[in-house]
């Protein structure tokens, strides 16, 4: 029986602005089990990196957590308490520029090192062996030398697996990946993307992926869960999913990616722009941009439910078609 | 190369931009509202103000010697109404020696501030925008001068020519320009990788044409930060060197010079030490004030940021 | 490295001659020292021999040059005021004391300003920070010499805590090691203030925070450690500045005999080969100063690449 590890229930993280506070997500509810690779996917301020790092507990300066639970099997992650013992040793996040994500004057021994001897309560003679365990574990040639550089001596990719060897190093039960490879070159990507894979086979680790890049998902997860404007549109296992969309914005980000086997004369996109922060649309928040929207969509905002088999979608014309 | 002071180098951020004529009304309008920046604007102007009207305001003259009132406190420590900060050794009403040597004390800042700062902005601009060999000459310059040990020399000099007030200002404004000249030097080096420079030349417009529309514009609020910056600096070192006998010399008047003069008084007459000092102090905040507050409206990231952290602030002391 | 070192020292030295030379004109060039020397009614006579013991009747390029090669012979002349007691022993002899007044106050400095500006950047706009950020404005507005006479006069005079001037036990560099270590502590706290919301504000905090380290570690060895080398350099450029002068003044409050009470002392007794002296050796020591500071900080600072 596969366990929920995470469990986030009617999530809202709000950010105070001058017209009052602003959602980064609202009403959220997800979960993320046991040696799943889920995909979260979403436009820049659909709220995906938000709900990553509320997964752990934390929330970016100025935003506030205003309603809502997130709960690691069944502890309430908000308690302070609960927080310190999992962070870092049961779920780990790595993060997307690992240039920046890294504390440049610091060897990597130490960044690695910290979390074995300070979280583990390992010796410091131990915590080095496990760090060269774990460097070679990604991939990192010379690993015995390499622990004493700076991140700065390290090329993009060779960073990134650094990054991934600090947050396996604990052993922990989920990793959260914030768009790990976008930051990278195209066939670096795909060799991280390789060992994210076989890392979470070998070591039966659960990946919460965030990414904006649908190729991405496609390769890597299990389940994909679409957000928009701070709100999940539609969730779903990955190959039904880009068979057969069910919300009108999936199907655009779909339809919008260029194929290989099609000419085309012009790309194919979704008119509009994504909603800025400060515009809260009454009604469902793709509506203004929806070639299917009327009537009910732009009042009533639709909820999250299970048309087919663990399919959700949160759109009212696909419920309404269910029904009739 | 040499070490030139953090504080100032590194502060100054720029970030290029078209030109935009930022209305002084604006920058007024913004001054009024932030509550430090106005505080420093206002003592800034009262003191100022104050000494150039210092010869009609004053109580007394300055000058005018009462040896029957030598020595008294002033009036919040037992003294008379008629003499507000007391009298020194030989009876001068110190509020009017202060007022006096306010004027000798802002007007030589202001010299140097003005010689030092047009001269180094200048040379700044040319290092910059010609860059070559006019850059590594005027760089070379500037840095074998910042080693130079500054007070030490000024006082060589001051002391081999004759001290007096115009020597000060020249000691102090050769003394002062690499700054203005290092930190324009590097925004114009900035500046003159973006586009709209480049559009500008092709557009055949001349060198000092570009400098004027162009650049200009867009150094003026660092640079007028730098200035105020180095306003609050003239007036310390100033005060040091007249404070050593070597700066403005009697019968003229200064805050050090009044200091200097009354130090042997520290124990029996403490305030013939104290109030100059104070008069020194509050005008050197003041002016770091105002030069903390034109630094952030001057950069919009630095301005973005501290809203941020103001809301932060606001909502943290709300919960 | 070796090579930059090398850069550097050459710098330096060049450095040293224009300063001295600088000073030789000054003082030969736009004023005759012998006269300044002698009593008022020193006949003729008085005054060439005078002038020829002292060289200055030659013509002044024979005189540089005659300076220049004295000078390769770490020669800086006799002292007039000290009769005939070399120039460079005397300020040698009050170096000690200048070097450790100006270390004590950079460390008190140090010290004072860290857990401020480190404080004001927790809570940055709180009233704490506001609170702190004037306490620093205020202190670095305030004239070293005046806060010399004003700590006298309450620590000294009033409250007999400290002796007020001197050089005897280690109390008596309190109060002189203060004067200056308040406006320079002011400046270096708002440095540490801007450097540490700085780093509060990097992505590598935030991965820290996720790795579930407790937050005073995450302060402390993580953002504090990458301040470190920002107070470093500013550190020793105060240090610098201190030597370039400001000590002369807390000296001359203080009556502490180091090198800027010397300064004093040779300005009014005219003697400018003491003070051709002075500034010869405070501007090669800043120079050393300075060439240390560049070697460290490419030491400290993994990131830069030795040029």
């Amino acid at each position: 029986m596969t366990e929920r590890l995470l469990e986030i229930d009617n999530l809202s993280v709000a950010f105070p602005s001058a017209n009052g506070p602003v959602y980064g997500v609202k009403n959220l509810t997800m979960n993320v089990a046991e040696r799943e690779r889920l995909g979260v996917v979403g436009e820049s301020g659909s709220g995906k990196s938000v709900t990553a790092l509320a997964a752990l507990g934390l929330v970016q300066s100025p935003g506030r957590i205003v309603g809502g639970e997130v709960r690691w099997r069944g502890k309430n992650i908000f308690d302070p308490a609960v927080a310190k013992q999992v962070r870092g040793r049961e779920i780990a996040m790595i993060f997307q520029d690992p240039m920046s994500s890294l504390n440049p004057l610091m060897t990597v021994e130490r960044q690695i090192g910290e979390v074995l001897t300070r979280r583990c309560g390992m010796s410091r003679k131990n915590a080095r062996k496990r760090s060269i365990e774990l460097l070679e574990m990604v991939g990192i040639p010379s690993p015995a030398e390499r622990l004493k550089q700076f991140p700065y001596e390290f090329s993009g990719g060779m960073r990134q697996r650094v990054m991934i060897a600090i947050a396996l190093a604990a052993e922990p039960r989920l990793l959260i990946a914030d768009e790990p490879t976008t930051a990278l070159d195209v066939t670096i990507q795909a060799q991280i993307l390789e060992l994210l894979h076989n890392l979470s086979e070998d070591l039966g680790v659960a990946v919460m992926m965030i990414t904006h890049d649908l190729g991405v998902v496609a390769e890597f997860c299990d389940r994909v869960q679409v957000m928009y404007a701070g709100r999940i549109v539609e969730r779903s296992p990955v190959l039904p999913m880009f068979a057969a969309p069910l919300h009108p914005y999936s199907a655009g980000l779909i339809g919008s990616s260029p194929r290989v086997d099609v000419t085309l004369d012009r790309l194919v996109s979704i008119t509009g722009d994504p909603p800025g922060h400060a515009d809260a649309v009454p009604g469902c928040p793709f509506s203004a941009r929806c070639p299917e929207a009327s009537g009910r969509c732009m009042t009533e905002v639709p909820e999250l439910v299970e048309l087919a088999e663990r399919r959700w979608v949160a759109c009212w014309r696909r419920q309404e078609e269910v029904l009739t | 190369m040499a070490i030139a002071d953090p504080l100032i180098a590194a502060e100054v951020a720029f970030d290029p931009a078209p030109v935009q004529q930022r209305p002084g009304r604006a920058m007024l309008r913004a001054l009024l509202r932030s509550g430090t920046g106005m505080f420093g604007a206002l003592v800034l102007a009262i003191i100022i103000i104050g000494a150039i009207l210092e010869p009609w305001i004053r109580p007394h003259d300055p000058a005018a010697q009462d040896l029957s009132q030598r020595l008294k406190p002033p009036v919040l420590f037992g003294g008379h109404a008629t003499h507000f900060f007391g009298t020194d050794q030989l009876g001068r009403d110190l509020l009017s020696r202060v007022m006096e040597g306010a004027r000798a004390s802002m007007v030589i800042a202001v010299s140097v501030v003005v010689i030092a700062g047009t001269f180094g902005v200048v040379m700044g601009l040319i290092a910059g925008y010609f860059g070559r060999i006019a850059d590594t000459v005027i760089m070379r310059i500037a840095d074998m001068q910042l080693a130079f040990p500054g007070i030490l020399l000024a006082l060589v000099i001051l002391y081999a020519l004759g001290p007096s007030a115009k020597l000060v200002i020249i000691v102090l404004a050769i003394n002062g320009w690499m700054v203005y000249a290092r930190v324009v030097r590097s925004m114009v080096l900035s500046l003159r990788k973006s586009e709209y420079i480049e559009a500008a030349e092709i557009g055949g417009s001349r060198p000092p044409r570009i400098m004027l529309r162009h650049v200009l514009p867009n150094i003026a609020s660092p640079v007028l930060t730098l200035l105020v910056l180095e306003f609050a600096r003239i007036i310390l070192a100033e005060a040091a060197l007249s404070f050593l006998g070597y700066g403005v010399q009697p019968p003229g008047s200064s805050w050090g010079l009044i200091i200097g003069q009354g130090q042997d008084y520290l124990q029996t007459a403490w305030w013939l030490v104290a109030v100059p000092g104070i008069f020194i102090s509050i005008t050197v905040l003041s002016a770091n004030l105002l030069a903390s507050w034109l630094r952030i409206y001057a950069d919009p990231k630095l301005r973005e940021k501290q809203l941020g952290r103001q809301l932060d602030a606001l909502i943290k002391g709300r919960e | 490295m070796v090579l930059y070192l090398v850069k550097r020292l050459v710098v330096g030295v060049v450095v040293i001659l224009l300063v001295a030379t600088a000073v030789f004109f000054i003082t030969r060039v736009i004023s005759n020292p012998a006269l300044a020397f002698l009593p008022i009614d020193a006949s003729r006579e008085q005054r060439d021999d005078v002038l020829h013991y002292l060289g200055l009747d030659q013509s002044l390029r024979s005189q540089y040059w005659h300076f220049l090669v004295q000078l390769a012979h770490l020669n800086l002349g006799t002292s007039f005021w000290q009769q005939g007691k070399p120039a460079a022993d005397i300020v040698f002899a009050r170096l000690p004391d200048t070097l450790i007044l100006d270390g004590v106050a950079i460390a008190l400095s140090v010290a004072i300003a860290v857990p401020l500006g480190v404080v004001a950047a927790l809570r940055p706009g709180s009233k704490l920070d506001r609170g702190t950020t004037t306490v620093s404005l205020l202190g670095l507005s305030i004239p070293e010499f005046w806060l010399g006479f004003m700590l006298v006069l309450i620590f000294g005079v009033k409250l007999h805590w400290f002796p007020t001037s001197g050089a005897h036990g280690a109390s008596s560099i309190v109060l002189p090691a203060l004067s200056l270590a308040l406006p320079t502590s002011g400046k270096i706290a708002q440095m540490m203030r801007s450097s540490m919301i700085d780093e509060l504000d990097q992505p590598y905090m935030l991965t820290a925070e996720s790795k579930g380290m407790t937050t005073a570690y995450r302060i402390t060895r993580h953002a504090l450690r990458n301040c470190l080398v920002p107070v470093f350099t500013q550190s020793s450029f105060e240090f610098a500045r201190m030597l370039a002068g400001y000590t002369v003044v807390v000296e001359v409050v203080f009556a502490w005999p180091g090198v800027g009470q010397l300064i004093v002392q040779a300005l009014q007794n005219q003697d400018l080969v003491l003070l051709q002296a002075i500034v010869i050796i405070l501007a090669a020591l800043i120079v050393l100063v300075n060439v240390i500071t560049d070697v460290l900080y490419n030491v400290i600072d993994p990131r830069i690449e030795v040029a």
